[in-house]
């Protein structure tokens, strides 16, 4: 099992670097005004102001430079050659040497003079940024100086707003309704899946199919604005103001929940659809195996068998796919957090975009591709758990 | 009357679909005592395996109906029972093995959960008590290194292995009958051998009733005390073993018997399969259902229904011409010969 995480791990280097790599080549070439302009509005730039302001920002070098700079930011390991020549005191002060540019970042940055001792050195890092690296969170190697960082995200072209900053606000609405959603689908969707399934040709078999043929179909945003249309406003007039929501004076705790009702629904709408049909399909198909019989020749309960027997086999593709669904809500719900004004880190990611704000781009899609991984390793470990024959590495079949 | 141990009255089941109606089961009547092996043969679709499930009360119902008769166990009405009547039966009183061993062992629970499962429910164990008799049970039913084996999941058994595992998971609680359905047909011929030779064995320590269904009669020849051959739903003759090996009284049994490839053939020799298919269980012929493919069938045959009947002795058949002088296997083959 160690191994079989480990494993699922190290896949993940090159998945990595791959969609990064990806992001950055997409950035580069994506035609339109540049940050710059975006930034200072409509007024006409002095050339020497945006250069500079471009120098600033790690911008006037090219994209395989600004990748590095990127990759070497993340990393938590940083790592510094001193070659140990005596300098002037003005140049003793070691520099950050990836600002250069044509210079791919990921060989080992190189500074003249010698390792420094003690102190704290102030040093400019490539996103701009004064740091302050004090001799303590050092580890000196010969003539390596490594230091453990915490990973940076780089600063808003905007606003100039730290990114980890601007994340550390969205993310948890977008971590909020996602778990929200995902929680409406699991109960919703594996409910209807498994009552349709055993009541085959029932009523209630009946209404399931339909209702998730209609959901699969509807456009979210549509959707949104119905639930909103018909909680908000016409629950409203029905009730004599009584009851509708969200309910006014909400407030505390409470109303951060209040207010999470309909995005949740709107969000998980499709996907439980598509998890109830998905249950049904897969039990439907597991009630009409051998071992099923077995388990009832042995003399099990209809809710023994069911429960213990069959769920636990027709389980393991609902577990896939509501796993892999929460990966895609935790990559932000960009129409959902549009028509319901949620700050959220898809909304966030989706004006960075319109704005050319690349920070906030890269820095938001890395947060995302963590999660993501994150998830789909639960997922993966989880699959192992329900199928032995995925733990172990395989078998017949 | 003294009581039998299982006696089943004229059963028919029917199953109900959309075409029409399917008489998968049309009329069987046996009787069952402890020890006793009975054997069950006939082609696919002759109804062997549905009137073993019937008796469970494992056909889907609907589309399937019992339409008329009975299984009598220890004198209780099987077919009637509620729910939970059966379900104290299956498995405590009566366990069956199926055919596929490779499908009938659920994939996501260890071997010894599944042998050891009965015994929980039935017998009110702990999951440890009945893991430490599922290891005997795996013992006793062959399978080497039971105390690790117990642990093991599905798929690292052979087809064997698992059938054996079906078996012990089958006596788990000492049932008075245990139902093979067709045990051996999806194992290797070697394996084959072995298994009914576990079956007897534990037949001999036990004291239990098989009921042992097949298609290949070579199986039935060297386990079971009485047989009976079933065609289209319904049973065609009924015999001791040696009554029916020795001196078979229908056309169809003479058939299943020249089918069987004999010892000693070479590729060249003439295989002698009966000519014709099943008929269809909705649209069975008038008459004798075999007469479309009877070489023997007369006029008679074909409106005429035969009954299962007393010939000589218990030994019956659905034959009009059974018991005639001369219509027996040997003789019937020589007038050919001579002709």
């Amino acid at each position: 099992m160690f191994q079989y995480i480990v494993r699922r791990i190290l896949q993940f280097i090159p998945v990595f670097l791959g969609v990064t790599l990806l992001l950055f080549l997409t950035a580069n070439f994506l035609p339109g005004a540049d940050p710059i302009q975006l930034k200072m509005g409509e007024k006409a730039i002095d050339p020497a102001t945006k250069a500079r302001l471009l120098k600033d920002l790690g911008l006037d070098r090219p994209w395989y430079a600004q990748y590095g700079d990127y990759l070497s930011s993340l990393s938590p390991i940083h790592i510094e050659y001193y070659d140990g020549s005596t300098a002037t005191d003005d140049s003793k002060q070691p520099k950050d040497t990836f600002p250069q540019t044509g210079k791919v970042a990921l060989v080992i940055p190189r500074v003249s003079g010698p390792f420094p001792e003690d102190g704290a050195i102030n040093v400019t890092n490539s996103w701009g940024k004064v740091v302050t690296r004090g001799a303590s969170g050092r580890w000196r190697l010969g003539n390596l100086a490594i230091e453990f960082d915490p990973p940076d995200l780089g600063t808003s072209i905007y606003n100039g707003r730290r990114v980890t900053d601007i994340l550390g606000e969205t993310y948890p609405y977008t971590v909020r309704l996602a778990i929200c959603a995902i929680i409406v689908e699991i109960i919703v969707g594996i409910g209807a899946g498994v009552i349709s399934a055993t009541k085959k040709g029932s009523f209630l078999d009946v209404l399931v199919t339909l209702s998730t043929s209609i959901l699969v179909a509807l456009p979210v945003f549509w959707l949104g604005i119905m639930l909103q249309y018909a909680f908000g406003i016409w629950l409203k007039d029905l009730t004599g103001a009584r009851f509708y929501l969200p309910p006014t004076g909400a407030s505390g705790e409470f109303a951060s929940w209040v207010y999470l009702i309909l995005p949740a629904i709107t969000l998980a709408a499709v996907s439980t659809a598509y998890a109830a049909r998905i249950m049904r399909s897969q039990l439907l198909e597991v009630i009409g195996q051998d071992y099923i019989r077995t388990a009832y020749a042995k003399g099990l309960s209809r809710r023994k068998v069911l429960w213990g027997h069959a769920m636990k086999n027709a389980m393991i593709p609902v577990v896939t796919f509501i796993g892999l669904d929460f990966g895609a809500m935790l990559s932000g719900a960009i129409l959902t957090e549009t028509v319901y004004n949620w700050p959220g880190v898809g909304y966030t990611i989706y004006r960075a975009i319109v704005g050319r704000d690349f920070p906030i781009v890269y820095g938001g899609v890395t947060v995302i591709l963590f999660a993501v991984m994150f998830v789909n390793l639960l997922v993966d470990v989880s699959y192992a758990f329900l199928d032995p024959r995925i733990r172990f590495g395989g078998g017949e079949q | 009357m003294t009581e039998h141990l299982l006696e089943v009255r004229d059963l028919k089941m029917h199953f109900f679909t959309r075409d029409g109606v399917v008489k998968a089961v049309d009329g069987v009547s046996y009787v069952l005592d402890k020890g006793e092996t009975l054997g069950v043969v006939g082609e696919s679709g002759s109804g062997k395996s549905v009137h073993a499930l019937t008796m469970m009360q494992l056909v889907p119902m609907p589309p399937g109906k019992v339409v008329g008769g009975d299984v009598l166990f220890r004198g209780r009405s099987l077919v009637s029972m509620s729910d939970e009547q059966i379900r104290r039966i299956r498995g405590n009183d009566i366990a069956m093995i199926f055919q596929d061993p490779m499908t009938s062992l659920n994939p996501v629970y260890r071997v010894g959960h599944q042998v050891g499962e009965p015994l929980v429910v039935h017998k009110g164990m702990s999951w440890k008590e009945a893991e430490t008799r599922a290891v005997e049970l795996l013992r006793l039913v062959g399978i080497p290194h039971p105390e690790q084996r117990v642990r093991d999941y599905p798929y690292q058994f052979s087809g064997g292995m698992r059938q054996r595992a079906m078996i012990a998971m089958a006596l788990a609680c000492d049932p008075d009958i245990l139902i093979a359905d067709e045990p051996t047909t999806a194992l290797d011929v070697t394996i084959q051998a072995q298994i009914i030779e576990l079956m007897q064995e534990i037949q001999q320590r036990t004291g239990n009733a098989i009921i042992m269904i097949t298609h290949d009669l070579g199986v039935v020849a060297d386990v079971a005390d009485r047989i009976l051959v079933m065609y289209a739903g319904r049973p065609v003759e009924f015999g001791t073993t040696d009554e029916v090996f020795y001196r078979p009284l229908h056309p169809y049994t003479w058939g299943l018997m020249d089918s069987i490839p004999a010892h000693g053939m070479t590729e060249k020799s003439e295989l002698h399969p009966i000519k014709g298919q099943p008929p269809s269980l909705i649209y069975v012929p008038p008459g004798c259902a075999f007469s479309p493919r009877c070489p023997y069938a007369q006029e008679r045959c074909f409106t005429e229904e035969p009954l299962l009947r007393a010939v000589d002795g218990d030994h019956s058949s659905a034959c009009h011409f059974a018991g005639e002088p001369g219509f027996t296997k040997s003789e019937v083959a020589l007038a050919e010969v001579t002709a």
